[in-house]
């Protein structure tokens, strides 16, 4: 922050008032602000600039033989962008136009200074400078105020007073009227109060209000005698002041549409120019004006606090190129190097409701890209598998909004398995997200090799190692399988499954975990198998569920331990219920749950119906063939009993009319050593046609021990029979 | 070449192309392995082995289409032989079909190979 202008006869004058009015259409009053300046006024004719303050002024554009003189240029950045005459509207270089933010001009007029307020930017473009401090590298949030310069009003002489009309462009995309208060340094406070102008067309077109910005020497009477002259629009002058509206009822109450007009002061001879840096100060919280755009977060808003005086005055006149202001010159109250308070961190010029906006809207944007990223990783309807039923979850971690790297996979492979993942990629955000969608891809295309699970561990460490940001994650990939009821798993440094048998016992599959991902060169995975009765349930979790800080990790999981037992284990109910219950109200990290349970095998048989199609086959011989196992059956005697059933299965599908809309039944039963299968279908009858039907019907009658079919009109039953010898089928 | 449930690799020793198929072979992917296969034979080659060693099921949709491949190798001269394991669950089926009829049944996939080469040369 910086100030320059010249110092001299600064105590000639007692201070300034502010005054700060809108008006609603009818030229009515909406509110008043009135504040008494300090004796910055009292200098010579000041020329504030609002604008890139970081460092001092350094105004090398700025001629020479101008320094002193009435006209003033606007100084942004240490550049001169344009020109400040007193009697003049504020002209800024057309090339120089977006650089500008906002500027305060203040005149002197002895002994009745007055302050000129406005923004300058180009009508209808997005904002001008930039913030200082180390916000430098973003762009200046656009102030949503614009200046719509009245050529036709230049001045012709002492008394007329040139118009600056603010337009708030930015107010179109705003729900509701916002209020800027700048406060330049302990001297002088200004603001700007802009209501939506939603209704109008072009808000120029209504003359709706008026900003008037007075300054005083101090007393009221003074103020009041340029606004009574000059600004008629302002209707009776409020004889009221700063408290009129108070400090806590902001200019958010004024809800009809207005425009501000800014209006200067007639010049005098002899006017020069100060430059001055205005500190605006968003926050966030306790705001007065709800933002537009920013989605369901209602409280969310903006304050634009003024900042305690620190301003530096420089003497630009006498100091033709002060990159760095004299302290020792800077003679007023507060002041401080300028460069100093360019790096503070809340001096931050033009932060204002646009750019916060900005700003809420990129956390959004990467909010909305990591869900989206994330949603799309993650399976929404998990793929089905016979013998298995799956439910997975994602809770989004409840202390920060942001998303992180977990996730869960279920990837059908061959000969009815399953391989499931869970995984937690270290960190938050897109980047997060993004490891994860790489991992997770490679996971999916090592699991689909049909790899073990130790060696999709392996891969998929090489893979994250050559990813460009590797980092930290953790996995657990498993194989299931339904036939076997067993669990086949691998860790990388991944929380160890918890199972749920049928009897309700809850205990975590044993087996050594590896090192995560990306930690160790040449980690090896110890794979373990995991017997699991039917009707159990499996749960893969990460991390959040079970770790605490300063709980130990046993704890952890024996709390999990414990608020499973309480559960239904139903998959869908686990992953319903049981967050709730470990975490007890408790915030947690991001978890991702995924429950398997190898469903329990019907004793009594099995009853199917299917889509006349050749994909049901796969499906037929996974729930058979579980069926026949469970039944004592041995290898050769499942698969000669899935081969005769196929073969009729077959027909079953040739049969059926209409193609593609039909259905056919398996009903399989055992009776005592002789098992019985039924296929079904409701289509017609046909011969066999070639050699493959022909075949189908050999291997039928060759691989069980009694065939019957059954052509009727109503479709075609085929009965098989077959006496189980407990593996000696051949 | 891959599906649902079968996975096809080929591979070539000297004048003899080795394919694997492992997996499930039935109505659903029978007809598209036979095209897949048929693709991989060029006309030099001195005929196939199929291993099969890998195939967990195997019906009439995939014994017809062994009986296909055997008459359009033959066509071309090319001989066949199927690699299938004796403790294979499959070898049961292929000899219910009599398959060794067109496509002689080896125990393992070098003998098998060999063969080919043998009689080529």
């Amino acid at each position: 922050m910086l100030w320059t202008g010249r110092q001299a006869g600064r105590d000639r004058h007692p201070g300034a008032i502010l005054r700060l009015r809108v008006f609603d259409q009818r030229a009515e009053v909406l509110g008043e602000r009135q504040r008494f300046s300090g004796p910055l006024l009292g200098r010579q004719d000041a020329e504030l600039v609002i604008g890139e303050a970081e460092g001092a002024i350094d105004a090398p554009d700025l001629p020479p033989d101008d320094r002193g003189d009435r006209a003033k240029h606007l100084i942004a950045g240490g550049t001169a962008i344009g020109t400040v005459d007193p009697r003049k509207p504020v002209d800024v270089d057309h090339q120089h136009r977006e650089r500008v933010g906002v500027s305060a001009v203040l005149c002197q007029q002895d002994p009745h200074p007055l302050v000129k307020l406005g923004l300058a930017r180009q009508a209808g473009e997005r904002v001008c400078g930039r913030r200082a401090g180390p916000l430098a590298d973003e762009p200046l949030p656009d102030l949503g105020l614009d200046v719509a310069e009245d050529p036709g009003e230049a001045l012709d002489g002492p008394g007329e007073r040139p118009k600056l009309t603010l337009r708030n462009i930015a107010a179109k995309r705003l729900d509701h009227q916002r209020l800027q208060r700048c406060e330049v340094a302990r001297y002088l406070e200004c603001g700007f109060a802009v209501a939506q102008p939603a209704e109008l067309a072009d808000p120029l077109d209504a003359v709706g209000g008026e900003l008037e910005l007075i300054a005083g020497d101090g007393t009221r009477e003074a103020a009041q005698d340029v606004g009574d002259q000059r600004w008629p629009l302002a209707g009776d002058p409020v004889d009221g002041d700063f408290a009129d509206l108070g400090e806590g009822r902001a200019l958010e109450d004024v809800q009809q549409p207005s425009l501000c007009k800014l209006l200067t002061g007639p010049p005098r001879a002899g006017d020069t120019g100060f430059s001055a840096p205005v500190h605006v100060r968003p926050t966030l919280a306790d705001a007065p004006v709800a933002m537009a755009g920013t989605p369901a977060r209602g409280q969310r808003g903006l304050r634009l606090d003024s900042q305690p005086p620190t301003t530096i005055l420089t003497d630009v006149a006498d100091n033709p190129t002060p990159p760095d202001p004299q302290p020792g010159e800077a003679g007023t109250e507060g002041a401080r190097p300028g460069a100093t308070e360019g790096e503070g961190g809340d001096a931050i010029i033009g932060a204002t409701l646009e750019g916060l906006r900005r700003a809420a809207q990129e956390v959004e944007v990467e909010r909305s890209v990591t869900a989206t990223l994330q949603h799309s990783l993650l399976r929404e309807r998990l793929p089905e598998i016979p013998g298995l039923s799956f439910a997975a979850r994602y809770l989004p971690g409840s202390a920060e909004a942001e998303i992180g790297g977990d996730w869960y996979d279920v990837i059908p492979l061959r000969d009815g398995k399953a391989g499931v993942a869970i995984g937690d990629v270290v960190g938050r955000g897109v980047a997060a997200a993004a490891r994860m969608a790489h991992l997770q891809s490679a996971v999916r295309a090592y699991a689909l090799e049909g790899l073990r699970p130790s060696v999709v561990l392996e891969r998929t460490d090489g893979f994250a190692q050559e990813l460009e940001r590797p980092g930290m994650a953790t996995l657990l990939y498993a194989v299931l399988d339904p036939e076997a009821s067993a669990l086949r798993f691998a860790s990388a440094g991944h929380p160890p499954p918890l199972i749920v048998t049928p009897g309700g016992e809850i205990l975590f599959a044993e087996g050594r975990s590896g090192s995560p991902l990306g930690t160790v060169t040449f980690p090896s995975y110890e794979e373990n198998v995991v017997s699991l009765a039917p009707g159990s349930t499996v749960l893969l979790y990460t991390d959040g569920l079970v770790e605490r800080p300063t709980v130990p990790l046993a704890d952890g999981l024996a709390a999990l331990a414990d608020a499973a037992s309480e559960v239904d284990p139903e998959p869908a109910e686990l992953c319903r219920s049981l967050p709730a219950r470990v975490l007890d109200g408790r915030s947690s990290d991001d978890i991702a749950l995924l429950a398997i349970r190898v469903e329990p095998v019907p004793t009594d048989g099995v009853q199917l119906t299917l889509p006349a199609e050749s994909g049901s086959l796969a499906t037929l011989r996974r729930v058979l063939g579980r069926w026949l196992k469970a039944s004592g059956a041995g290898e050769a005697e499942i698969y000669e009993t899935l081969v005769a059933v196929g073969e009729a299965s077959a027909n079953a599908i040739a049969h059926a009319y209409p193609a593609g809309d039909a259905s056919f039944e398996i009903h399989a039963s055992r009776s005592g050593d002789e098992v019985k299968i039924i296929v079904r279908d409701f289509g017609s009858w046909r011969a066999a046609r070639g050699e493959e039907r022909r075949r189908g019907l050999t291997l039928m009658e060759q691989l069980m021990q009694d065939v019957e079919i059954d052509k009727g009109n109503g479709g075609t039953t085929v009965v098989l029979r077959r006496d189980l010898e407990n593996g000696a089928g051949t | 070449m891959r599906d649902r449930i079968s996975q096809l690799e080929v591979d070539r020793e000297g004048d003899v192309i080795i394919a694997r198929l492992v997996g499930e072979i039935d109505g659903s992917n029978a007809a598209e392995l036979g095209r897949a296969l048929g693709e991989q034979i060029p006309s030099s080659a001195h005929g196939l082995v199929l291993d099969l060693g890998g195939v967990a099921y195997l019906d009439s949709a995939g014994i017809e289409l062994l009986f296909r491949l055997a008459r359009r190798l033959g066509d071309r001269r090319q001989r066949l032989r199927l690699s299938v394991p004796t403790r294979s669950p499959v070898r049961r089926v292929l000899e219910i079909c009599d398959i060794g009829a067109v496509a002689p049944l080896e125990e393992a996939t070098d003998v098998a190979v060999a063969r080919i080469a043998d009689s080529a040369s």
